[in-house]
């Protein structure tokens, strides 16, 4: 069966879902390395490796998943070996964004008084004093006889 | 002013309100609802404390008002600013500030207890007219009290209670169960009218009626429409009521303990419910789960406890004893020439026998004015003014003493055994808003006794307040703190330190040993402070840091303890410092503002992990509906454990 891919390049950190991507050239046929696996497939595409430098991502439409490109090799007459692994979050992303779960930390959205122990605090304390408003400022003598 | 994010689910995406709209209220909250939430069980339980069930409204975004304005509760909102100011210091507002500060206000100056307190309201709010304004339920005591409603007490019981409302607006009390009888509207649209406890409310809108107990929203003739509106739920302390037009005024927001703001009442779904079910929900006051899978049913209110009266039996009252207070410089020397007698060694005697006689007759007084020392119990100072009555003999023995003109020592006689002197409170705002605020170390200085350590949850947020009373006899005292803080659902005494703070004046010489003698053996040893904070990123108690078992953990830990205080005794407590003061160890945090985005801030909310988008982290993700290999479910839960980046 024949299957195709899509080069990218993508500048995103690799924990981003909903990447940014540039495509790189059009879709490419592509061979699949026989025994690979569905999330980290090897393929072979005709293509010179100097139209592709820039490519760090793909995408395979038949397997619904976009791929890290973790290795190329120049093969002989113009064939490129791409070593892809699958990128998770990104292939599934509108199914993991509405996947419920507790999130426990979260960079727009806090409770502050949660317990935070990533926390950075200076080696001193700051120390204040605050006077109650009022003081004992009187005095009395008491005489105490009997009869 | 742009809506708060939190608030802004649900709104349409270009929706804000016009600029310079006119408010003069402070909604905390809106939200939508089912029916008109005043029912007629008004439980007290403290600022603000209404069950949820009770608030269900509904709202139409064709009613929506463009001059909402969103705030806290704490917020004073003033309209020749037109902003959210707090007072400086503090930016959560207690009553007491309100209490000391609305006298300064030139439109505000609550003089009587029936202008003194509101203690919530449903404010509405028409679109543009400018006379939606405010409907304030007030709290009048159900018993004659004097002085300013304190809405922290719940030993307020009200059970009448003031409606004023708007022009567009009627109320109807019920007298039966679905009989209502109108309460009409006056002229200028400020109409009160009392309602008792218990009562159900039926408030009607334009020309409309929304039956508050059970939802139905019914028009004139009882036909069930649907109307509704955007209602703000605030509470606020406001000293004269609303009048229509009126724009001038400024609205204070009745600080909430319990919780930050109203939004958190209504946490059951809704555009506007940023979540109390959402953060925390039901179960999360209650435990989460329990035997019978709800948690537990404890009721988080506290009782009031206040500082006691004294006594009402005292050595006073009995009658037998003689209590005065002496004023004037020497008086006590004039007094002591009266009580001992000299011998007139000048005055000629004709003869031996009248010499003898005199000399005689002096030993006689002598020996009398010993035995008369027996019937002075004391003479002490003690650090406090004492209130008296009117100016008697000072007597001994039941004899009256004069001085050489003939005129009798005279002294004001003491009415009361206990005195009372406040030392005031002082609020404390939260320094961080965040759990920091929560690890800070406080120790507060009473006067003649020393040092105690009160945890934040005490007062943090909140006051603290310290009052004395002294036993006039003994010099004895009490020191009474009481507290309340933001997150603790309490207003009470939290502490009661026991001392003596008197210097006696020996008679005798055996009163003078006996004096000595309690400076050296009755040393009332008093607990020195203990150490300070973990410092730096090693760990926070109860956070589950592993740092503080590093050397460089140990070293911070080693801190040396200052101890405040030595032994006292109660004549070394007079020297002390005589005003109570608060020393507060605050942690110094050092916060990166890259940090949310680098690791993300605690949130524990259960919701779906692209709500937020940005660094988003959760642990034990159950990962349904994702078709993917169970290799790639194992490596999105890994990352999210360490954090996905939703864009």
């Amino acid at each position: 069966m024949a299957h195709s891919i899509q080069l990218y390049n993508t500048a995103d950190d690799p924990r981003v879902v909903g990447k940014t991507k540039s495509t790189v050239g059009g879709a490419h046929a592509i061979t699949l390395k026989d025994g690979c696996s569905i999330d980290e497939p090897t393929v072979s595409l005709t293509i010179s490796a100097s139209s592709i430098a820039n490519a760090n991502y793909a995408y395979i439409g038949d397997f619904g998943r976009y791929y890290w490109i973790r290795d190329r090799k120049s093969l002989v007459n113009g064939v490129v070996e791409l070593v892809l692994e699958s990128d998770p979050w990104e292939s599934f992303a509108s199914q993991l964004r509405a996947c419920p779960a507790t999130i426990s930390r979260n960079e727009n959205a806090s409770n502050g008084y949660l317990l935070d122990d990533s926390y950075q605090l200076l080696a001193y304390n700051t120390v204040v004093t605050r006077l109650f408003p009022q003081g004992m400022t009187d005095e009395s003598m008491i005489l105490m006889t009997v009869g | 002013m742009a809506i708060p994010e939190q608030y802004r689910q649900g709104f349409p995406e270009n929706y804000s309100p016009e600029a310079g709209a006119e408010t003069q209220w402070c909604p905390v909250a809106i939200k939508e609802c089912s029916a008109v939430g005043i029912s007629g069980t008004f439980n007290r339980g403290g600022i603000g404390h209404i069950p949820q069930q009770t608030f269900d409204l509904t709202f139409s975004q064709s009613r929506i008002n463009r001059a909402l304005q969103f705030h806290k509760v704490g917020d004073v909102y003033s309209p020749d600013t037109g902003l959210n100011v707090s007072p400086p210091g503090y930016p959560t507002m207690s009553y007491e500030w309100v209490r000391d500060n609305i006298p300064e206000h030139p439109n505000t100056a609550p003089t009587s207890d029936e202008d003194s307190v509101a203690l919530f309201g449903v404010a509405f709010v028409k679109g543009d007219d400018p006379t939606s304004r405010l409907l304030v339920i007030r709290a009048n005591r159900s018993a004659v009290k004097t002085g300013m409603i304190d809405p922290r007490d719940p030993t307020e019981r009200f059970n009448l209670y003031t409606i004023t409302f708007l022009p567009f607006m009627r109320i109807y009390q019920s007298v039966e169960e679905d009989i209502y009888t109108e309460s009409r509207l006056s002229n200028n649209g400020a109409l009160t009218c009392d309602v008792f406890e218990g009562t159900q409310v039926r408030m009607e809108c334009f020309d409309q009626r929304f039956i508050t107990e059970d939802g139905e929203i019914t028009d004139v003739n009882d036909n069930v429409v649907e109307t509704s509106f955007f209602f703000g739920l605030s509470s606020w302390v406001q000293a004269t009521l609303p009048n229509s037009g009126d724009t001038g005024r400024t609205w204070y927001a009745l600080w909430c303990p319990e919780q930050e703001s109203f939004a958190e009442y209504f946490g059951d779904g809704g555009p506007y419910g940023v979540g109390q079910n959402i953060y925390y929900g039901l179960n999360s006051v209650q435990g989460g789960y329990g035997f019978d899978g709800d948690g537990g049913t404890f009721d988080f209110r506290s009782d009031h406890i206040g500082i006691p009266t004294a006594p009402t039996m005292g050595v006073t009252s009995s009658g037998f004893y003689n209590i005065y207070k002496l004023t004037g410089q020497g008086v006590l020397a004039d007094f002591g020439r009266a009580l001992f007698p000299q011998l007139p060694w000048d005055e000629p005697v004709e003869n031996t026998m009248q010499g003898i006689a005199k000399v005689i007759n002096y030993l006689g007084q002598v020996n009398q004015s010993g035995k008369l020392l027996d019937y002075i119990l004391d003479i002490h100072i003690i650090p406090c003014a004492v209130p008296y009555g009117s100016l008697q003999h000072i007597t001994v023995g039941g004899r009256e003493f004069y001085n050489e003109q003939g005129y009798p020592y005279q002294a004001n006689v003491v009415d009361s055994p206990y005195v009372s002197q406040s030392c005031g409170s002082l609020a404390i705002p939260e320094a961080f808003g965040n759990f920091l605020d929560y690890t800070v170390r406080c120790k507060l200085y009473l006067p003649f006794y020393g040092y105690v350590e009160i945890p934040p949850e005490y007062w943090n947020g909140g006051w603290i307040s310290v009052d004395y009373m002294f036993n006039v006899i003994d010099g004895s005292f009490v020191a009474y703190v009481s507290g309340r803080a933001k997150h603790s659902n309490m207003n009470a005494l939290i502490g009661q330190y026991s001392g003596c703070a008197v210097t006696h004046i020996p008679l005798r010489g055996a009163d003078y040993s006996a004096v000595v003698a309690g400076i050296i053996t009755t040393g009332a040893g008093i607990a020195g402070s203990v150490g300070g904070l973990a410092v730096g990123n090693l760990g926070i108690a109860g956070a589950g840091a592993s740092a503080v078992a590093s050397g460089l953990g140990q070293l911070f830990s080693a801190k040396p303890n200052m101890v405040n205080n030595g032994s006292s005794n109660s004549s070394s407590a007079m020297m002390m410092y005589k005003t109570p003061y608060l020393i507060i160890e605050y942690p110094t945090p050092q916060f990166s503002d890259r940090y949310p985005k680098e690791k993300g801030l605690p949130l524990n909310v259960a919701s779906s992990l692209g709500s937020y988008g940005g660094m988003t982290i959760a642990t034990d993700v159950v990962l349904d509906g994702i078709p993917c290999t169970e290799r790639e479910k194992e490596r999105i839960r890994t990352a999210l454990k360490s954090g996905l980046i939703f864009k």
